[in-house]
């Protein structure tokens, strides 16, 4: 099987580079890709295995900016806050503020309104950082079947909180299907053939659709998901405890139809039509349905 | 500033030892909780006589209080009712300034049992400030009542040594542990477990915290620390050279979230306004991106849950849900589909009626006893002797006082209404009911309140209006209410129409002025939302309290204080413009009078001809009717004489004085509205449309001194009830010409 060849290979790479930022634990490294169930005691020996959800001592968000920085050279881009700010939807400043904490860190160089390039060890980290992206992306997608789509989306919201022994397991699972045997595993075929025969759960579980929380009938329930309003109502909202996840009733409106009002948290709060309309809840069965 | 960090809480010992113990021993405690949670009334039991302090700037809302326990003199602040400290509503605002600014030795939040998470998370945000705090449970009777076991020991310990005192309502025993558990607080102060944010929070609010109380590099930063208390340059200020430690994190946490206006005071104020701004932005943004929610959502949602978890630690039982509450039982009737807003206005009606119907006995009896009393000195007085004095005192200083004094049974009666309607519950339902309405005008669903009693009078109306929690709403309101046609218009309405107009006409042209009043102050309302007051609708995302039974003596204190005030801030205005009017109308004096003349020549006058042309002439020779004279040409094109403008500026005092100021003109004495003689007079000397053009003139122009007054100290300028004034007067000049002159191109 080409494709667990590939993986294979990959994999190396990744098992040779550690989750953690010291040069030391990363010259130790290339040892690591020992067989899978041979040390199997050695786990629980080792430090704290949830509590390195990035690479090194970066947030998430950080190793995100890495990351891009990381595609915009590869691509041959010069990457400029501006761009990087374009890139991840968010403000210069706050990118400005990120590169400054990444130039700390020693990952790039940057002075004010430059370019930004990326040191050696910047390059080595995110170079990391985007492999095991392309990992787990891999690993939905050829091994579980993942629709390609939903594949990058999970790997993106698993990278960043995935354990590094999690993931080192996995990539040994990988090791051992690909060095087992040139052919693939016949339980391999059978789980591959399953997986097709399954019904297409489309993109999975699709919530239902949030609605306006003007738009919920008098005894309906619901349940808070985004508020949209604008800094003056939101901070109104949040104060008297409208946040998301938090499950309200409608509980009709006023005889002129414009205020409406609601019980959330145990208490009658009324609201403009105008302002519930910025509150997205999902609608949840009717008292009158259960 | 008074209380630098170092004094922030004042012991008892330290008090003592200080140089003017001997004289006081001021402790100051300040009431904070959330709106309806009882504060008013705990604060009523709690202090048992009432004194006004200096020195407490931007606190008009509140109430001062004060109680003696031992050696120690409590003074008492109940601030306004509040959610949380991080809105931008200029309630919380003001809160959160107060209580950063002045350093209250105790704060006493008062929370609600039956619904304590609500009240837990304020409790997070005062506890993030670092306050010597006392939590005072209020309704515990009832909250057990309901089903309610909760463990406040357990609280206590959970909030880090917390005091937690349970009380209900006015009862003795709750009142007497609160005043111990404030005597203790101020002895051994406990700050608590101060709230904490999730970790990457608490890494956003840093550098912007440090950076906020990091001194001024260049100059010193004391300067405009140790400002007056001007409300403007205080928070600030305190950061520049800090204060307390909370302070610069809660002003750290406003900035994150995004708030302007504390923004544009720091960059007044703060020597490194810009550095600690784009710092807020960047880890603002940064903050938002670690989450799918903005970062107002992540902070609020870490103290509900923060709230939720406390609360389950100390639950050790709950209600059982099920059957609908009384509460929600008459609410589903007076919030109903067709019957609220008849059940509405009739509650309404009812209790402007009630108002108006048992004030008019007391009113009476001061009307009376002035009369009495100006009677007997005018007789004891001889006319000889002193002239002027005798009718400064007589025309001018009891007039006026009696004119003010006489309101106030309606004052009285109309607040204990209002506090009613308020402390039941039912004004949050009457904004519910009638929101869309005034939103059409531009105004709040509150504003109905205060509108539909100018009907009755304008004054107490003005000071209605501090029932909207906005200051646009507010304002906005305060402005149109002139335009409700008020008891006092009725009488020249009663005296021109029937002197112009046939019989059948009479009532649909009364109805018309009212609703004319109705239509205009929404056209302007809405102008004044579009032009001078212009911004956002203010939220109305409001609770429904449940419906409770008020403490009779926090309605009385409720009652009495808007008339304390309205004695005091109001009247002494009115009597001062009162005697300026006096002084206008009766100067200077006339020498000789032709009428003596003509009677020395030999005319026969009818009895009481003398006094009445007498009257006339010294009135057309005093500074008012000259004045009059003066303004006639002006006033030409409304097609008014000198008679009537004199006769408008005697109204300035009050609308009524119109008519006796006719009566006056034309120089027959004492009249009143039904006089045919003066109808007779007046349908001779105008035509029907200068009548018509004066009752609209009277309903819309100039608003009375009292009005005016009551506006300048409910906006806190002189600016606000200037602007009405002329605003109102040049809507009318315009509309009474207009009236004039196509009255006159048609006839």
């Amino acid at each position: 099987m080409s494709s667990l060849g590939r993986i294979g290979k990959s994999l190396k790479q990744l098992l040779t580079v550690p989750f953690a930022s010291s040069e030391a634990e990363q010259a130790a490294a290339p040892d690591a890709p020992q067989p899978p169930l041979a040390s199997p005691d050695a786990a629980p020996g080792e430090p704290s295995p949830r509590s390195l959800p990035g690479v090194g001592d970066l947030s998430p968000s950080l190793e995100d900016y890495l990351e891009i920085i990381f595609q915009l050279q590869q691509q041959g881009k010069v990457a400029r806050v501006r761009e990087i700010a374009r890139l991840k939807d968010v403000k210069a400043a706050s990118v400005s503020v990120a590169l400054k904490r990444l130039a700390r860190e020693g990952m790039v160089h940057h002075k004010a309104r430059e370019f930004v390039e990326l040191t050696e060890r910047g390059v080595t980290l995110a170079r990391k950082i985007s492999e095991r992206h392309e990992f787990l992306r891999r690993f939905l997608r050829e091994i579980l079947l993942i629709d390609a789509e939903v594949a990058e989306a999970d790997a993106c919201a698993i990278e960043h909180q995935i354990s590094t022994q999690t993931l080192e397991r996995m990539a040994c699972f990988f090791q051992y299907l690909s060095s087992a045997t040139e052919a693939e595993p016949a339980w391999l075929t059978r789980f591959r053939t399953e997986c097709s025969t399954l019904p297409h759960p489309g993109p999975p579980r699709r919530r239902p659709e949030p609605v306006p929380l003007s738009r919920l009938e008098r005894g309906q329930v619901g349940r808070v998901v985004r508020l949209l309003a604008g800094s003056q109502v939101r901070q109104r909202l949040v104060e008297m405890g409208v946040l998301p996840g938090v499950p309200l009733e409608m509980d009709g409106r006023s005889p002129l139809g414009d205020p409406i009002r609601v019980k959330i948290r145990g208490y009658s709060l009324s609201l403009r039509l105008s302002e519930a309309e910025t509150i997205l809840v999902e609608r949840e069965q009717s008292r009158a349905d259960r | 500033m008074m209380w630098k960090a170092s004094s922030n809480h004042v012991t008892r010992a330290a008090l003592l030892s200080s140089p003017q113990a001997k004289k006081v021993c001021w402790v100051r405690a300040a009431l904070v909780g959330l709106p309806g949670a009882g504060r008013t009334t705990i604060f009523q039991a709690l202090t048992r006589s009432r004194r006004c302090m200096a020195g407490f700037p931007g606190l008009e809302r509140g109430r001062r209080g004060s109680f003696a326990q031992g050696s120690l003199q409590f003074e008492v602040a109940d601030l306004p009712g509040i959610y949380g400290l991080s809105s931008q509503n200029p309630d919380e605002r003001l809160v959160r300034d107060y209580l950063l600014e002045r350093g209250e030795t105790v704060v006493v939040q008062v929370a609600d049992a039956p619904n304590l998470e609500r009240h837990l998370y304020l409790t997070s945000h005062l506890l993030e400030l670092g306050l010597n705090l006392v939590l005072c449970i209020n309704r515990c009777t009832q909250a057990r009542r309901q089903g309610w076991d909760l463990d406040f020991s357990l609280l206590g310990a959970r909030l880090g040594g917390t005091r937690v005192v349970c009380v209900d309502g006015t009862r003795l025993p709750g009142i007497e542990a609160l005043r111990a558990a404030i005597v203790e607080a101020a002895d051994h102060p406990r700050t608590g477990t101060p709230y904490r944010h999730h970790p990457e929070l608490e890494a956003a609010i840093g550098p912007v915290e440090r950076l906020l109380s990091e001194p001024a590099p260049a100059r010193a930063g004391d300067g405009d620390g140790d400002g007056d208390g001007g409300e403007e340059a205080s928070p600030g200020a305190a950061a520049a050279s800090p204060v307390r430690p909370g302070s610069a994190r809660c002003l750290a946490l406003a900035l994150l979230q995004g708030d302007e206006e504390l923004a544009r005071r720091l960059r007044r104020t703060h020597p490194r306004a810009a550095q600690v701004l784009a710092a807020a932005a960047a880890q603002a943004g940064l903050a938002g991106q670690l989450r799918s929610e903005g970062i107002v959502e992540q902070i609020a949602a870490g103290r509900w849950s923060w709230a939720s978890s406390l609360m389950q630690q100390i639950t050790l039982s709950r209600p059982l849900g099920g059957r609908a509450s009384f509460s929600d039982r008459l609410d589903r009737l007076l919030t109903h589909r067709l019957l609220g807003l008849p059940s509405y206005l009739l509650i309404i009606y009812g209790v402007f009626w009630l108002t108006f119907r048992l004030g008019e006995a007391p009113s009476g009896w001061i009307e009376a006893a002035f009369g009495e009393l100006s009677r007997a000195i005018a007789t004891s007085w001889p006319e000889q002797a002193q002239p002027a004095l005798r009718s400064l005192l007589l025309n001018g200083i009891l007039a006026g006082v009696g004119g003010v004094v006489t309101f106030l049974p309606y004052i009285v009666l109309l607040f204990f209404g209002l506090s009613l309607l308020q402390d039941s519950g039912y004004l949050a339902r009457a904004a519910f009911l009638n929101d869309r309405l005034m939103r059409r005008m531009g105004l709040h669903g509150k504003s109905f309140v205060p509108m539909a009693l100018g009907f009755g009078c304008n004054v107490p109306a003005v000071m209605a209006c501090r029932l909207l929690e906005n200051e646009r709403d507010r304002l906005t309101t305060m402005m149109i209410i002139p335009l409700m046609s008020c008891g006092a218009r009725l009488p020249v309405y009663l005296l021109l129409i029937p002197a112009f107009f046939p019989s059948p006409w009479w009532a649909p042209l009364m109805m018309g002025v009212y609703l004319f009043g109705v239509v205009m102050a929404a056209l302007l309302a809405r102008l004044l939302r579009a032009t001078l007051l212009a911004g956002e609708d203010s939220p109305f995302v409001m609770e429904l309290p449940a419906y409770r039974i008020p403490t009779g003596r926090a309605l009385l204190g409720q009652a009495l204080r808007p008339a304390w005030i309205y004695l005091r801030k109001i009247g002494t205005v009115v009597l001062a413009l009162s005697v300026v009017l006096w002084a206008l109308t009766s100067h200077p004096h006339k020498p000789e009078f032709e009428v003596d003349l003509r009677a020395a020549a030999g005319e026969v006058l009818q009895p009481g001809q003398l006094e009445a042309e007498r009257a006339a002439e010294q009135l057309r020779y005093s500074a008012a009717g000259r004045i009059g004279k003066a303004i006639e040409p002006i006033l030409a094109p409304m097609g008014f004489d000198w008679r009537l403008a004199t006769a408008f500026l005697g109204a300035l005092a009050a609308k009524e004085m119109f008519v006796a100021q006719m009566g006056i003109v034309f120089a027959l004495g004492e009249v009143d509205e039904s006089s045919p003689t003066l109808r007779q007079r007046l349908a001779e000397a105008y035509p029907p449309w200068v009548g018509l053009a004066v009752v609209l003139f009277t309903l819309v122009a100039s608003p009375c001194m009292s009005t005016l007054a009551a506006v300048r100290r409910e906006s806190g300028s002189w600016r606000w009830p200037l602007l009405q004034w002329f605003g109102l007067t040049l809507i009318a000049y315009l509309l009474a010409t207009a009236i004039n002159q196509i009255g006159a191109l048609v006839a």
